[in-house]
């Protein structure tokens, strides 16, 4: 019987067939635009939200009055709209001072300094789905949540991009990397399945080739910044270094040439959530949830050097108190390699996979 | 449910929510001393900080065989029959950092301070306004109407305004009130931040007029009284209370733990500041507290006895933000302090391997070594934003009394010599330093104690608490290396040494029994009593020992990145690392 420690095991989805539900959310307060049980593309915009820019015109100074004044001078009042080029205020007499309104939009307010504050026009934010699936779900105000049947694949790194596109496969067994010259402008527009490794020549081909996405198992940590520049969303399954994808991943990957996919691969380091490609598939996959505490017959997949990327399964036994190599202890338990070996692991240095 | 208990608590449960592990504490007066007895801990769970706060308390169970919860999951309070504790304390650092916009007169006098005193809590800058700006007045070509709009675009938590030396008849602040005050009346559907004023206190009731009913305001006495005076303690309390309000609304869960506490929960940067004062009570001189987390770096400091300083970096978080701090210092600094011959690519993709998943053990010693380098480059960041604000020769050359080091790298370090070098290499310290580690993770409790139990709070400081590394004393003075600097007599069991320490050199002396250390400096060396005069240490129960750091000040890292991992081998070698 494993400790608490194996109350709260990390977790990561690899899955041909999945039920997934995801949340999209604007930052603030918008328009929901879609009802509840509607369908939906990765291009319909499900919400929408509209910030009106502010313009502050110190009207005081510009007219040379004192600052009470200006209510008065308004030629616009407080509350009405205003097109651009539009005087907004005047002082006649003999040095007489006009101001004109920099933009359309409506006179909010005077303050006590004598300036007026205007809403100039409005900036419209669009919300995609950026998946095919059924609005479950409205939060009112933010967005919705949207529920789609199909592959999930989670990973372990991102670059804070997220976009929708046709897969294309790019190799054919999981310890390959793409040559970088297929990387070429017939991929305008797909999401790569480009291979065990990145490097900056398939990094700057895929910017000069327009896709949509890479996805890889992993990628030298020193080009960490080049790909956070870039303007596609980049996953990685494994992390940094060179590692082929693990089998469950490279299993799922290859079944999906072709397909349309949403590549999402924005994350923050330490929260439970993880960057993902998802393709939606014809059928009714089983709703993805935690299983509880981690048991014996998991399957994990291993987070720490020098097993980073193995995978095994848990041993029936008891939590023990394991010294590491590198001199620290921890709670491990007793994982079965896949290629053969048994070793105590740390519970915080496994996820269990989920398919 | 927390009960008010008429007696001083015999057991204690401190609970301790990080961003990144959620911890569980024991304390107890075990024959009528205060002790640690356990910990648990479990991963933060952010979604609920319950269930993590629970998991962490059953590890603990399972650690003591002693009941803690009910059946509900709910701390047991007060302890009966052997089963729960007198009481729970709380301390938490989750949640998103206080968005704060700061202002001031001129960029490195008021402006800077304005800044440091955002720093005081877990907060990000949204804004900086800066009169004498190249850019224009208060950095924007419009002046303070292009505040307005910058105000609206970032909408912070709060606004720190700070200028204007006691007395002075600068009015100008007052555009940046007016500034506040406008876009707040631009945008009343929004909470509006609050607006803390830190400027010259002769201004506090055009502030008040300024701002009226429309924004909420507190008035801090001036941050920079004179151009050499900084005090940002008072601002630090009042974004302190408004950080904790905040994450009690954002933190989910996070109001359910307040409950078991009985009270808002801590801080830590508060925990740590107060953790550095009962320090600072034991001598009557300068201590400095260090807390290295997973998701943000934290000090505290005290001059002539009293909190002057907490500083907080969010962005410096060890691992979780190794890429962000890879950017900010560059790839041949950091692996500058990684002994060894593995080759750098392999060490950063160790290092960003770990932010992945920061609560994973380091398991390799190439792993443990960059994440000690990534501290070091880390608490050299957050150093260099303090010291601005030491007084005197203290930014230069500090003369700390004590170092405290505590976070998860130091509490994990495997080695006491590994946590010592990590203090010694960045915060330098001259003259006589007893160094001390937070192993047992005690800082936020000792923080919370503070306010519920005094007593227990300094018992825990005074004896089981903390770990005593070293006594470390640096001569400072000017040498070539090689040349000799100090001469010392070693007596350990009757037996006696003596030798002399050279510049550019480390001695370490392990504590074997009794064990004395008399050192006389050369005549223009000091180690902290004037040019020459000596010193005499008794080691007690330094895990490191007594040691001598005569590597000079500041430290001279030599050029190239092979010579400098070489001398960092040689450094940690000597120190017995």
């Amino acid at each position: 019987m494993l400790g608490p420690e194996a109350l709260l095991p990390l977790e990561r989805v690899v899955s041909a067939m999945a039920a997934v539900r995801r949340a999209r959310l604007l930052d603030g307060a918008g328009t929901v635009l879609v009802e509840e049980g509607r369908r939906v593309e990765p291009g319909t915009v499900v919400a929408a939200e509209e910030q009106s820019q502010v313009h502050v015109l110190d009207a005081a100074r510009l007219l040379g009055v004192a600052p009470g004044r200006v209510a008065d001078l308004l030629l616009v009042p407080v509350g009405e709209t205003v097109a651009e080029g539009q005087p907004l205020a005047r002082k006649s007499g003999l040095f007489s001072r006009t101001i004109v309104s920099p933009v359309d939009g409506m006179v909010t307010l005077v303050d006590g300094r004598g300036r007026l504050l205007l809403r100039g026009h409005t900036e419209r934010r669009e919300l995609r789905a950026l998946m095919h699936g059924q609005v479950v779900g409205v939060v009112p105000e933010r967005g919705v949540e949207i529920e789609a049947h199909g592959a999930l694949v989670q990973g372990a790194w991102g670059n804070g991009q997220e976009s929708a596109g046709l897969i294309r496969l790019m190799v054919s067994h999981a310890g390959e990397s793409v040559a970088v010259e297929r990387i070429n402008v017939g991929m305008q527009g797909s999401i790569l399945i480009a291979g065990a490794t990145l490097d900056e020549a398939a990094l700057a081909n895929a910017h000069d080739a327009e896709v949509r996405g890479l996805v890889a198992a992993s990628m030298e940590a020193r080009l960490v910044p080049l790909a956070q520049q870039l303007p596609f969303p980049i996953l990685l399954t494994e992390g940094f270094g060179q590692y082929p994808f693990c089998p469950p991943v490279f299993e799922v990957l290859q079944r999906l040439n072709n397909r349309e996919a949403t590549l999402n691969a924005c994350f923050e380091p330490g929260s439970r959530t993880r960057p993902e490609l998802f393709v939606p598939l014809q059928g009714q996959g089983a709703p993805v949830a935690s299983p509880g505490p981690l048991s014996s017959g998991d399957r994990v997949r291993l987070l720490a050097e020098p097993y980073l990327g193995q995978i095994g399964t848990v041993e029936a036994g008891e939590s023990t108190l394991h010294a590491l190599p590198s001199g620290l202890l921890a709670t491990a338990c007793t994982v079965r390699l896949d290629s053969g070996a048994t070793l105590s692991i740390p519970f915080t240095n496994l996820e269990r996979l989920i398919s | 449910m927390q009960t008010p208990t008429p007696r001083a608590p015999t057991s204690i449960l401190a609970l301790d929510v990080g961003h990144v592990w959620t911890r569980a504490l024991l304390i107890e007066r075990v024959a009528g001393i205060i002790r640690f007895v356990a910990s648990g801990e479990a991963p933060t769970t952010h979604e609920d900080v319950v269930p993590g706060a629970q998991i962490a308390v059953k590890t603990l169970e399972a650690n003591t065989g002693r009941r803690l919860l009910d059946a509900d999951g709910t701390p047991l309070s007060p302890e009966q029959d052997g089963a729960g504790v007198d009481l729970v304390v709380v301390t938490s650092s989750a949640g998103p950092p206080l968005k704060v916009a700061v202002g001031g007169m001129v960029e490195q006098i008021s402006a800077a301070s304005a800044r440091r005193a955002a720093l005081a809590v877990p907060s990000e800058i949204a804004d900086q306004f800066v009169l004498d700006s190249p850019v224009g007045r208060w950095g924007n070509a419009e002046g303070a109407t292009g505040v307005v709009e910058r105000l609206l675009r970032r909408w912070p938590d709060a606004v720190v305004l700070a200028g204007g030396t006691e007395g002075s008849a600068d009015r100008a602040l007052l555009e940046l009130v007016d500034a506040v005050r406008l876009a707040v009346e631009a945008r009343p559907e929004q909470a509006p931040p609050t607006l803390i004023f830190a400027g010259n206190s002769a201004l506090h009731d055009e502030v008040r007029e300024a701002v009226g009913e429309v924004v909420p305001l507190h008035l801090s006495p001036n941050i920079r009284p004179t151009l050499d005076d900084e005090r940002t303690r008072e601002v630090g309390r009042l974004l302190d209370q408004q950080s904790r309000a905040l994450a009690l609304r954002r933190v989910p869960g996070l109001d359910i733990l307040q409950q078991w506490g009985g009270r808002e929960p801590l801080s830590h940067v508060e925990a740590l500041a107060r953790t550095v004062q009962y320090l600072a009570l034991r001598g009557d001189g300068a201590v400095l507290g260090l807390d290295l987390g997973g998701e943000d770096a934290s000090l505290a400091v005290t001059f002539r006895n009293r909190v002057t300083q907490t500083l907080v970096r969010t962005d410096l978080g060890v691992p979780s933000d190794a890429a962000r701090l890879l950017e900010m210092v560059g790839a041949e600094q950091l692996i500058g302090w990684v002994p060894g011959l593995t080759p750098a690519d392999d060490l950063l993709n160790h290092l960003l391997n770990l932010s992945l998943w920061p609560a994973q053990r380091a398991a390799t010693p190439e792993a443990v070594r960059v994440l000690h380098a990534a501290a070091r480059e880390a608490m050299r960041l957050l150093l260099d934003e303090a010291r601005a604000a030491w007084p005197g020769e203290e930014a230069h050359a500090p003369r700390f009394d004590t170092v405290l080091i505590g976070g998860s790298v130091a509490r994990s370090a495997p080695r006491p010599e590994q946590a010592l070098m990590m203090v010694l290499d960045t915060v330098q310290p001259v003259g006589i330093t007893e160094v001390l580690r937070d192993r047992a993770g005690l800082i936020p409790a000792i923080g919370a104690l503070a306010e519920h139990a005094p007593q227990v709070a300094a018992e825990l400081v005074e004896r089981q608490g903390l770990e005593r590394l070293a006594a470390v004393v640096t001569p400072f003075g000017g040498a070539g290396v090689g040349e000799e600097v100090l001469h010392f007599r070693l007596t350990q069991g009757g037996a006696v040494t003596e030798g002399a320490a050279r510049a550019g050199q480390l001695y370490r002396f392990p504590v074997l029994g009794e064990t004395r250390l008399e050192l006389l400096p050369r005549a223009d060396f000091d180690v902290g009593f004037g040019p020459g005069k000596g010193v005499e240490l008794t080691g007690t129960d330094d895990s490191v020992g007594l040691v001598i750091d005569a590597r000079g000040r500041p430290l001279v890292l030599p050029d190239g990145l092979e010579a400098r991992r070489r001398f960092a081998g040689e450094w940690l070698r000597y120190a017995g690392a």
